[in-house]
């Protein structure tokens, strides 16, 4: 006999985290190698700063804005760091989730009581709804949205719901909610090469090379 | 030979590289880069997003470029670029952008929209689609020597009042001399007291300059056009005079664009470095302050604030130089908000101030730095670029604001100490 | 046989008070979260049972289930239980053997024809019935030769009731679960490996006196089967807390923490373990230290590595993204040539632009 909430969890965990993974990894590497062969002619102005201490540095700190921007577009900002930081601490401090890098690569890490991990994805979910609701009814946002954009705001919404859901066995039978949670991961990693999702890795590119270009000329980035 | 499409196209695709498919690639549609346009601030249209305005880069660097955006091309899911694509984006690239950099400062994401813009005006242009204005320059300064057109009776005209005035003698065409000059033309027509400052300030500092015939000119319309093959052109004349001058440096002067061109385009244009440095006034002047060079005597009383030019702060990197030769000759240098790198753009730059189409959105847009000025309510203004002097005059006129505006070379040679 | 002495006649052969026998219904109602005023009906059920006959058939099976039930609780009482039915074909514990035994079976299956009660365990191969037979009959005929005058059957462990260890990866005898054979009866589920002692009988007891248990949508009796072992762990507050223990006998292990990182499988495993625990509640796998197998979830055997961390993937994925790396990478390559060489011709296509050629 068969459970099909059992028989669909272990093909997320199995079959399915292949395929997804597959398209992720090769994705991701075959976009990068798309830009990096591509390549920059070599700057033969004589540098007045230093190109690649800037081009590193600004990896860093452009994720933090100039001062005085951020009342000009509040939602945007504070919607952005409080979904990226929920995310981040909801994906990478979760002990099951620092378990799969543990078996993926032998690192590991402390993790977060499940308050910190329930709490970070609770904020997470609301700036998204905030960004979306942004993104509908601001007149920038709106004009610059694609449907990429939506796709990648609900596609990282439904792994934070689903996992809350399935944590706290709000609903449904566990073993199916779980199933949905990882479908759902793995929804976001295939989707992530053919989206924006890809600014994720290629920022550190884009940052670089702007610190490195206003660095050459000791100009600020 | 004519501009077409091809062309156009072509030159698009010689633009992009590795710093180009990272911006598209990591662009997340944030917006936040039309929340540092003038022009998006002054008028609240989307259409004036920067990221938009590049939308046609990324079309030709997704379909012709990345293997995904190929095939979506190949299954009909995209469309090629067209000429009415280009028609349509120009008054966006050209009349809605003065390249002034701010965009590039606050995408969150790192993505030099600025630098795009000069990339996609290389395609613009190449295509037939750049301002009547921008070109009708070109043309002339290719032929005549100078935007304006004739400039030698001008100039000389200015030269011979400055040594009347000053009592120095300014020399053409002298080899071996420390520095070759170079002056935009908005300078010769509008503010030549640059020349009679210059004089002064280098007789004391013991520095030797001269002025070539050939290659006086420091505007380079073809970085405001976005082509570089005349800006090529234009660039290689000074490099031929001064390397046959044997000067030790060229002097960029008070000009935005010129910097740009020679300073950090120019190498790369003619494909090898100079055999001399090329250094731009205020630097020079800062340095000879360093050096002791530079000896003042009493300050200016007015309250001044100063305007810093985009392409020689934010795109330049000259931020501090300006700042400590106002402190040296004023005694009531108070700053705007947002001073330094971050700096709202006069407007003018870019090629937008010669551009008449956009002459209502170069106003409009000006409402940031007057924002910026009626709150400190200055006497006059300083700034160290010919044009900006120009646009900030014209734009306070047309706003019936009194500032004066003053040019920072010109204010320090005031105040030099002639008995040091 | 049917006609053994009824329970109040046993009960006082045993020295068994009767104050003794309704605190086992009492505690039988408890455990099957029943009201205390069902308490007297439950007495009264199992005084005036008629002692169905029940018959046992034992299949591909280890007789884990059989040593699980023989070790209930009190055994004096669950042998009264026994012996208030009539336990009529039990390999294990009948006294006749060979043909002796099944003639019993024919004839209990004869004289009690629709009323008797099917208990099954172990899993029945169907790809070549010849694999497991008793008595010369294959497991598939003497299944549905017996379950067809079968009132209920009772799929005990979870060989009978999903397939159990015999159905696993690569399932070489074709076993399948009772209920993938038998479609016209009622079946109730009891699974586990073993199933835990008082879950056996109480769900005989709840059958004989209330007839069928309300069962989940696996056939498992929502009264056993209902919570998962998540959700009634004792060290559920280390799991939220985020205290886990990374291997068998480190601090966190011996600290009695979560077991989530050795591969519990709690979180989806529904069971009465974590309450009604084993050998008379001293104890369950987690409590001495070991991670939830989920053994009474259909094909746990294959549910990706008894250590493995329920969110671990569970196929060979580092092979996968290297492979995906090293063809990413060989793809992109070729793109980016391709790109270049697009770049290289257009450079060479360059018209050089004079400043007269700036317009169409």
């Amino acid at each position: 006999m068969n459970n099909p909430a059992f028989d669909l969890l272990m093909w997320a965990r199995g079959p399915g985290f292949d395929i997804a993974l597959i398209i992720f990894v090769a994705g991701i590497v075959l976009r990068i190698t798309e830009i990096i062969i591509l390549g920059r002619k070599k700057d033969m102005a004589p540098a007045k700063g230093s190109p690649v201490a800037q081009g590193i540095k600004t990896i860093f700190s452009r994720s933090f804005p100039r001062p005085g921007l951020v009342k000009f577009a509040p939602i945007t900002y504070i919607g952005g760091y409080i979904f990226h930081l929920g995310f981040f601490v909801a994906f990478l401090f979760f002990a099951p989730h620092i378990a799969i890098f543990e078996d993926a690569f032998g690192i590991s890490w402390p993790n977060a009581g499940r308050v910190i991990i329930e709490s970070a994805t609770a904020l997470a979910v609301l700036a998204l709804i905030a960004l979306i609701y942004s993104r509908m009814t601001d007149p920038v946002r709106k004009a610059l949205t694609t449907f990429d954009d939506y796709l990648v705001l609900i596609l990282s919404a439904l792994p934070l719901i689903t996992g809350y859901v399935a944590v706290n066995k709000l609903f449904g039978d566990p073993q199916m909610m779980l199933a949905i949670h990882i479908l759902c991961v793995e929804a976001l990693m295939i989707a992530f090469p053919f989206t924006k999702l890809m600014h994720a890795v290629s920022f550190v590119f884009a940052r670089y090379y702007n610190g490195s270009i206003q660095g050459r000329k000791g100009a600020e980035s | 030979m004519s501009a077409t499409l091809e062309r156009g196209l072509n030159a698009l695709r010689e633009q992009i590289d590795a710093p180009v498919a990272s911006f598209f690639t990591s662009c997340v549609s944030c917006g936040l880069c039309a929340e540092a346009c003038i022009f998006y601030r002054a008028t609240e249209d989307p259409q004036y997003t920067p990221i938009k305005k590049l939308d046609l880069v990324r079309r030709v660097w997704s379909r012709e470029f990345t293997l995904l955006g190929r095939i979506g091309g190949m299954l009909g899911l995209t469309k090629p670029v067209t000429d009415a694509d280009l028609k349509a984006w120009e008054p966006l690239v050209y009349d809605s952008c003065t390249m002034c950099g701010r965009c590039t400062l606050v995408c969150p994401v790192g993505n030099d929209l600025t630098m795009m813009i000069r990339k996609m005006r290389e395609g613009m242009s190449a295509a037939g689609h750049a301002p009547v204005e921008l070109i009708g320059a070109a043309e002339r300064h290719n032929d005549l020597g100078s935007p304006m057109g004739e400039l030698h009776p001008a100039l000389h005209a200015q030269v011979k009042n400055a040594i009347a005035e000053t009592g120095i003698e300014i020399e053409f065409d002298k080899p071996g001399v420390d520095y070759m000059v170079i002056l935009s033309a908005q300078e010769i027509a509008e503010f030549p007291d640059v020349l009679g400052a210059m004089s002064k300030i280098f007789k004391k500092a013991q520095i030797t300059w001269t002025i070539s015939n050939d290659a006086f000119e420091a505007t380079n319309v073809g970085i405001q056009l976005g082509n570089r093959d005349v800006a090529r052109t234009l660039v290689q004349r000074v490099v031929d005079a001064a390397e046959k001058l044997g000067v030790k440096g060229v002097i960029s002067p008070e000009c935005g664009h010129a910097y740009q061109a020679l300073r950090w385009e120019g190498p790369n244009l003619i494909g090898r470095p100079y055999n001399f440095e090329v250094i731009h006034i205020i630097e020079l002047l800062d340095k000879l302050r360093a050096e002791g060079k530079l000896k003042t005597k009493g300050k200016n009383s007015q309250k001044l604030t100063f305007h810093d030019p985009c392409q020689i702060n934010r795109r330049g990197g000259i931020n501090d130089e300006p700042r400590r030769l106002m402190n040296m000759v004023t005694e009531n240098f108070v700053e705007t908000d947002d001073a330094g790198t971050m700096n709202w753009c006069c407007g003018g730059g870019g090629g937008v101030g010669a551009n008449e189409r956009a002459e209502g959105l170069r106003n409009a847009a000006f409402k940031l730095k007057k924002n910026q000025l009626d709150k400190v309510q200055p006497d006059a203004i300083v700034t160290m670029c010919a044009y900006c002097h120009h646009t900030l005059d014209n734009v306070l006129e047309e706003f019936n604001m009194d500032q004066e505006v003053l040019g920072l070379t010109e204010l320090v040679a005031e105040y030099l100490d002639d008995d040091a | 046989m049917a006609n053994k002495p009824m329970l109040p006649e046993l009960m006082k052969t045993h020295g068994v008070s009767r104050r003794a026998f309704m605190k086992y219904c009492a505690s039988l109602a408890s455990v099957m979260a029943l009201s205390p005023a069902m308490v007297p009906r439950i007495a009264e059920a199992l005084e005036n049972a008629k002692r169905p006959s029940v018959i046992w058939l034992s299949f591909q099976e280890c007789t884990g289930c059989t040593e699980s039930i023989t070790r209930s609780h009190a055994p004096t009482i669950e042998d009264l239980i026994f012996n208030a039915v009539s336990l009529d074909y039990h390999h294990t514990l009948q006294a006749a053997s060979g043909h002796a035994a099944e003639a019993a079976r024919e004839q209990a299956m004869k004289e009690n024809y629709g009323e008797y009660v099917l208990v099954v365990d172990g899993s029945i191969p169907l790809d070549n019935p010849g694999y497991s037979c008793i008595a010369g009959i294959s497991n598939l005929d003497m299944l549905k030769e017996t379950a067809a005058g079968a009132a209920a059957i009772v799929s005990v462990g979870t060989c009978a009731a999903f397939g159990g260890i015999a159905h696993a990866n690569p399932n070489p005898t074709g076993a399948v679960a009772v209920s993938e054979i038998i479609k016209d009866k009622p079946i109730i589920n009891v699974p586990g490996c073993p199933p835990i002692p008082v879950v056996m009988t109480g769900v005989l007891a709840h059958f004989l006196t209330f007839g069928i248990p309300e069962l989940d949508e696996l056939g498992r009796p929502k009264a056993f089967y209902g919570e998962s072992i998540h959700d009634r762990c004792y060290r559920r507050p280390f799991y939220d807390k985020g205290k886990f223990a990374e291997s068998f006998d480190d601090e966190g292990a011996r600290g009695g923490w979560c077991l989530y990182k050795l591969g519990c499988k709690g979180p989806t495993t529904k069971s009465a373990c974590a309450t009604v625990k084993w050998n008379n509640g001293v104890s369950f796998p987690i409590e001495a230290g070991h991670p939830c197998l989920g053994c009474t979830e259909p094909d746990f055997w294959d549910n990706g590595g008894f250590y493995k961390p329920l969110s671990v993937p569970a196929g060979d994925y580092r092979k996968m993204g290297l492979a995906a790396v090293a063809g990413g990478a060989a793809v992109g390559v070729a793109s980016a040539l391709l790109s270049k060489a697009g770049k290289a011709k257009a450079a060479k296509a360059h018209e050089t632009v004079d400043a007269h050629d700036l317009e169409k």
